[in-house]
């Protein structure tokens, strides 16, 4: 099976002040469809740039990425727009929903982009809250939940358009270690029910090391070390 | 993004800073308020004016003059008559014969266009007053128009004077001057008052009479003699026995107009009716209805930049929320539409609340003028028409779009990257 989502010689380099930084340096990876893999790295080793390049949120100085056999160098601003929304979801440390819509129409929002009509994405919306756990919730705004919650949501609101691809940067973050622990068990499962193909990326080794199939260390832009740690599956 | 969608999200934006939407939105409601106020005085002033002519009378009156046969010859010109016809000659009753040959043509009255003093007793009237003679048809036409009086008897020396006369010149009521003698003079005051004393026997309704409604009405014969008497009047003596600077022509229908305005044109005839005036009304009130509305226009203009601030505020405040639309799937232009239709809402929403406003006060000055001023209660100061409420709606979308648009195209074009990880 061809590899889902591949990156080839990728570099991205951008101007800080006076300096040009080198966040992905000629980074070549494939990621198989339904792995979880974790990218971990000290800050600023391009872990998070290369999440975004993934994502279709930023665009590459030179190097390729291959998403289900399209090159992405070739998409227009509004083809890539269609890219996120039909294959990656993101999740994101800040939880990032929006604090005047309630849970149920922060999950709805990615299907509003998408031209979805009401009443078929108003019972999306609910169907994900439950899969989440926060279906009593659904009405609370954004500020009347607890961290975990926020992030519960925001991660329904990343399946709500049904993208084969998960990208999480620094999910647990800003969470406690039981939240964090409940948060990244939810990932699993999705990963394990939905075959959906996970990349996050983390500061945390141990919860790296101990969830995903895979972890890839940075540092510089490049690839350190790129481990299965339980063996392929 | 559906229509609906776009719509929902852009107008409840505005719901977010509330106060700030509300500042926003009295800028514009004063602005177009001023605008709908300015142009309705405007248009207001114009329908007062055009009222004066458009009376039954004038619908079907033409004003004949006779071209003079040369027209057009260098260095010469002829009768002033509103600068508009042309060098004239006088008319001859011979004119008046031709006219009242033609089918279309109900009645034909030669105007004396005799301007003189008039004295009412001995109370001058001060600025000079228009005279006319009126034939026995022209008397019953007059009857109906009578606010006071009757029309004289025939031998009688009668006089019916324009009740606007009375108004503005001394406010006499109708009733008190019935009865009473006024005299006409030219320049030569000292001449004997005999030939030229009348009786009123009535007062004629000013406003129905139209462009006639400043005219003192005495019998056709004598007032060809007044004529002779006082060398033409005041506008000069140029007008022999028998001879007329104008003549009015009364059509059977007002279908009919420009059918024998035509003829009288071949027939080497100068002409002009109640619609040449109200062209030349019309044109004049444009410009001055275009001036009210370039000022009116400078608030609505001002609280664009009031928008433009807001919009740019909204668009700030929302940085990171702009890159999460985008991470989640948002076009720019659906980005950009979110805002467009955010800063379009201000402006409709100000829009009709500044029509609303405008209305009111115009309704509110209205009667102040009213009151203060003893205006009748019949005159037109404000008028809002549909086409200014209409336009004056329509200037504050355009404006308020024009102000979301470079804050708009600022927010579509957001690096999503920068903007998620803004603080």
């Amino acid at each position: 099976m061809p590899p889902f989502l591949a990156v080839d010689r990728l570099t991205k380099r951008y101007v800080m002040g006076d300096t040009v930084v080198t966040a992905v340096d000629s980074l070549s990876l494939s990621f198989e469809q339904g792995e979880m893999t974790a990218i971990v790295g000290r800050s600023g080793s391009g872990k998070s740039t290369l999440l975004n390049l993934l994502g279709g949120l930023d665009r590459p100085t030179s190097g390729e990425i291959v998403a289900n056999g399209q090159r992405m160098a070739e998409l227009h601003d509004d083809e890539l727009a269609l890219y996120r929304r039909r294959t990656i979801g993101f999740i994101f440390q800040f939880f990032n929903l929006v604090p005047t819509l309630t849970a149920r129409a922060n999950v709805e929002l990615p299907l509003v982009f998408a031209d979805v009509p009401p009443a078929d994405r108003r019972r999306r919306a609910e169907e994900l809250l439950g899969l989440v756990g926060l279906t009593p919730r659904a009405d609370h705004r954004p500020s009347e939940l607890s961290g975990g919650e926020q992030q519960r949501v925001a991660t329904a609101r990343a399946l709500a358009n049904g993208a084969p691809v998960l990208l999480a940067d620094e999910p647990t973050g800003n969470l406690d270690t039981k939240t964090a622990g409940e948060i990244m068990s939810l990932l699993t499962t999705l990963n394990r029910e939905r075959q959906l193909t996970v990349i996050l990326v983390t500061h945390d080794r141990s919860l790296a090391e101990t969830r995903c199939q895979r972890v890839i260390e940075m540092s510089d832009g490049k690839v350190l070390t790129d481990r299965r740690p339980g063996g392929a599956p | 993004m559906r229509i609906s969608d776009v719509t929902r999200m852009g107008f409840g934006n505005l719901g977010r800073r509330k106060g700030r939407t509300v500042l926003t939105l009295v800028g514009v409601v004063i602005g177009v308020a001023a605008l709908v106020l300015l142009v309705a005085l405007g248009i207001g002033l114009k329908l007062e004016i055009l009222k004066i002519f458009q009376t039954e009378d004038e619908l079907v009156t033409i004003h004949v003059m006779r071209a003079r046969p040369d027209a057009g010859k260098k260095g010469r010109t002829g009768f002033p008559t509103m600068g508009m016809l042309g060098p004239t000659v006088p008319m001859t009753e011979k004119d008046v014969e031709e006219l009242k040959r033609l089918p279309a043509v109900e009645s034909v009255s030669p105007n004396l266009s005799l301007v003189l003093f008039a004295k009412l007793g001995d109370v001058s009237l001060g600025p000079p007053v228009a005279i006319d003679g009126a034939t026995d048809g022209d008397v019953e036409k007059l009857r109906s128009r009578l606010v006071e009086g009757r029309p004289w008897s025939a031998g009688e020396r009668g006089c019916l004077v324009p009740s606007r006369m009375l108004e503005v010149r001394s406010e006499l009521r109708p009733a008190d001057v019935i009865g009473r003698s006024i005299v006409f003079m030219g320049n030569d005051d000292d001449v004997e008052a005999g030939p030229r004393t009348y009786t009123i026997t009535g007062v004629v309704n000013s406003e129905k009479l139209g462009m006639r409604g400043g005219t003192c009405f005495v019998p056709w014969e004598s007032g060809v003699a007044l004529r002779e008497l006082t060398g033409g009047g005041l506008l000069g003596g140029a007008m022999k026995k028998g001879t007329y600077q104008e003549v009015r022509v009364r059509v059977k229908s007002p279908e009919l107009m420009s059918d024998v305005t035509k003829q009288l044109k071949n027939l080497n005839y100068a002409t002009f009716t109640v619609a040449d005036i109200i062209g030349m009304i019309d044109t004049f009130f444009l410009v001055v209805e275009g001036f009210m509305a370039c000022i009116g226009a400078i608030g609505v203009i001002v609280a664009l930049f009031g928008i433009a601030n807001t919009m740019a505020m909204s668009v700030l405040e929302r940085t990171r929320e702009i890159g999460v639309m985008k991470a989640l799937g948002a076009r720019n232009r659906d980005v950009r539409r979110v805002f467009l239709i955010e800063a379009a809402s201000i402006g409709v929403i100000g829009g009709f609340a500044g029509l609303g406003l405008g209305m009111l006060a115009s309704v509110l000055l209205g009667w102040i003028a009213r009151t203060a001023m003893d205006i009748p209660a019949d005159v037109t100061l404000f008028h809002v028409s549909p086409l200014l409420a209409a336009g004056a709606v329509l200037f504050a979308l355009i404006v308020s779009v024009a102000a979301g648009m470079v804050p708009a195209l600022r927010a579509s074009r957001l690096d999503p990257v920068k903007a998620l990880r803004y603080e």
